[in-house]
């Protein structure tokens, strides 16, 4: 069933079109929402959500740029909605104090390196994943991810630099990266291990 | 102050790394989802089947609940009628009449033409000897049915006596007539369900002057019987009539909708077990990743039920199962599938050829595991209330089971394919059912209805077979049944 059929099934509100839509794009957006959820549970509520919303905004796609692109972009701010509405960014930690964050080496779990870098991404604190997930993944400008949560824009460049931090501590733990010598600026991440 | 380079790469090196990273929905999101979109519309059979049950107990325990005294006869009733005397017949069904110290312990049910023939001879004896009946009535307990009965004629015949003293002789003279006893020859009586009076043959009123008499002692019916023993046939139930009596042959069929439920072997992960070829995936749940759904399903068979006594029954019989389930799947290219096989302590791989994938293939495609069974259930009922016309009863039994076809098709073990392996499907395996039903007597019939649970204990596949497949079936059971 090619995008074209599907998406015209979808407008004409048919649900063998809208199964097929999901089957192809829930498992990947899963895994968007489980980047920005605290559990499991939370991110198939997102997920929920965020289908509901583009089955109902279907319309709307121009066949301008991707379809993935334009459900992802739903999805994420379906996240980021969600996240607001329930106050998840109450668990956000101070800047100040985020480098006295301590992560247990145990709770990281070992499991194959691409879910276990999602794992390490999902240990940081809900606000530092947010902006993590929203600059280095998703591609937002620090400006967009400003207008997003309602925050100023030097506050996500810093959340950001934190979170980047954090995670890079973590990864080392888990000897995903390797750590440079301190004499080469910036040439560690020559040194990242390939699974 | 930032590093391009340095950021770059890091962002890079973090898109690489979750760009594939695909987790698979839980099932219960998309009916969701379909269910804001299209609404619920899934009829609610199971509700409506336990509103209806519920609605019919409550009916059965107000309305047909049996009265304390519904075995006792109504005075008003026993008026004798000199017209219907005459040319009626007479019987009286009478429970464990060997013994007639217990004669009217248990249930005594008089027909209206032998209440009349009672009745007959209790007038008779007043009307000669002129003794109050009500007095002399034995208050022998267990006769209370028949002090009712004879207080109750004297009552309404006591003050006419006196007026047609004169119409009551001649009436008895009457009863000296050949017509009179004659027809008082014919009267019937029966014993049931243990003995029978197959035909009671009892002297005219005239000769039995002297019997009515004795209605001054209270062992009245004793005496009654013991003078009227040679005149009272009394016939034994063979043991061949009582087995017959208490079997009865069934057929029956049940509509269902099949489940499965699908557990992993978490052994596996406790024990250390020497990983084979493929490791087992136990990131996620199974249940989240397939895309099942249940199909219609049906049971019919033929049973055989040995009363054991009037509320418990045991039954057996043959049974024949249809059982089927639909799975959502891609067709795809040919691919190697391996699937795991957990034992002594290791883990083994067979490996076969799959056309179908669990996501992503070419076209969708809809599988359907369908099972046909043959089994042999053993089971019990017990009625739980009722009266002779409808009652409610729970059911249960083991079914010892035959699958008659092996081609299911199997999960890989990554859960990616699905392809058929019929050495896999286990041969013999064990179901169990619980049910209840209420069940109506049409005749010679018996009817019954209600809605029944089966499910299979034992996995569908062999115990190596590390995902275990528990069938499950609601259905509702329509039997017929009939006493041999």
């Amino acid at each position: 069933m090619t995008e074209e059929y599907i998406i015209a099934g979808c407008l004409h509100n048919e649900p063998s079109a809208q199964r097929e839509l999901y089957n192809r794009f829930s498992p990947k957006m899963l895994a968007v929402c489980y980047r920005f959820a605290q559990s499991r549970e939370d991110a198939e509520d997102m997920l929920q959500e965020g289908f509901i919303k583009v089955f109902t905004q279907i319309h709307t796609f121009q066949n301008k740029g991707a379809f993935e692109g334009w459900i992802r972009r739903i999805v994420v701010h379906t996240c980021i909605n969600f996240l607001k509405k329930y106050k998840k960014f109450n668990d956000n930690v101070d800047l100040d104090h985020a480098d006295s964050v301590f992560i247990k080496e145990e709770t990281i779990p070992s499991i194959m390196q691409a879910k276990q870098v999602n794992e390490c991404i999902r240990l940081l604190p809900v606000g530092y994943r947010t902006v993590l997930n929203l600059y280095a993944i998703e591609g937002y400008s620090h400006k967009e991810i400003s207008v997003m949560l309602d925050i100023e824009e030097s506050t996500s460049r810093s959340q950001y630099t934190r979170a980047k931090s954090m995670l890079e501590n973590i990864l080392v733990k888990k000897n995903i990266l390797e750590k440079p010598p301190t004499h080469t600026q910036f040439s560690w991440l020559a040194g990242v291990k390939k699974s | 102050m930032e590093d391009n380079f340095n950021q770059n790469n890091f962002e890079e090196f973090l898109k690489e790394q979750v760009r594939n990273h695909r987790m698979y929905p839980n099932d219960v999101v998309w009916r969701d989802i379909n269910k804001k979109l299209h609404g619920d519309k899934k009829w609610p059979a199971l509700t409506i089947a336990a509103f209806i049950l519920l609605s019919a107990t409550i009916a059965i325990s107000v309305y047909f609940t049996p009265k304390p005294d519904i075995f006792t006869i109504n005075p008003a009733h026993n008026e004798p009628k000199n017209s219907t005397l005459l040319n009626s017949e007479h019987s009286i069904s009478l429970h464990n009449l060997a013994s007639s110290d217990t004669l009217y312990k248990d249930k005594m049910v008089l027909s209206e033409a032998g209440k009349k023939q009672l009745t007959d001879i209790a007038a008779a004896a007043p009307a000669v000897s002129d003794i109050n009946t009500t007095k002399a009535t034995t208050k022998h307990k267990p006769a209370i049915s028949v002090k009712k009965n004879i207080a109750g004629y004297n009552k309404s015949t006591t003050f006419k006596r006196r007026a047609n003293q004169k119409s009551t002789n001649s009436y008895l003279a009457l009863n000296n007539g050949k017509k009179s006893s004659n027809n008082i020859r014919n009267t019937n009586t029966t014993v049931s369900p243990e003995k029978t009076i197959a035909s009671a043959v009892i002297k005219p009123i005239a000769e039995n002057l002297k019997t009515a008499n004795d209605f001054n002692d209270k062992n009245m019916v004793d005496n009654f019987l013991k003078d009227h023993k040679d005149d009272i046939s009394l016939h034994t139930v063979s043991k061949l009539k009582r087995l017959k009596n208490r079997l009865s042959f069934q057929i029956y069929i049940a509509p269902s909708v099949s489940y499965r439920n699908l557990l992993e072997d978490q052994s596996v992960l406790k024990e250390n077990i020497n990983p084979g070829p493929v490791g087992l995936n136990y990131v996620a749940d199974v249940n989240k990743v397939v895309r099942h759904k249940p199909n219609n399903g049906l049971e019919a068979g033929i049973a055989v039920m040995y009363y054991l006594s009037d509320n418990f029954r045991i039954k057996s019989g043959f049974q024949f199962n249809v059982r089927q389930y639909s799975i959502e799947a891609y067709r795809s290219n040919t691919e190697l599938s391996s699937i795991a096989l957990v034992g002594n302590n290791r883990i083994d791989t067979i490996n076969t050829l799959a056309i179908y994938r669990n996501n992503n293939g070419s076209y969708p495609a809809e599988l359907v595991n369908r099972y046909y069974q043959f089994s042999i259930p053993v089971g019990i009922e017990w009625e739980i209330i009722g009266n002779k016309r409808v009652q409610l009863n729970v059911a249960g039994s083991i079914q010892p089971t035959y699958l008659l076809n092996h081609n299911a098709y199997l999960l890989s073990t990554n859960f990616k394919n699905y392809s058929e392996n019929p050495d896999m499907v286990r041969s013999f395996n064990i179901n169990s059912n619980i049910e209840t039903f209420i069940s109506i007597k049409s005749g010679a019939f018996k009817w019954q209805i209600g809605p029944q649970l089966r499910y299979q204990p034992y996995s569908t596949f062999i115990p190596q077979y590390p995902i275990k497949e528990h069938l499950l079936d609601y259905g509702i059971k329509l039997g017929l049944s009939k006493t041999f």
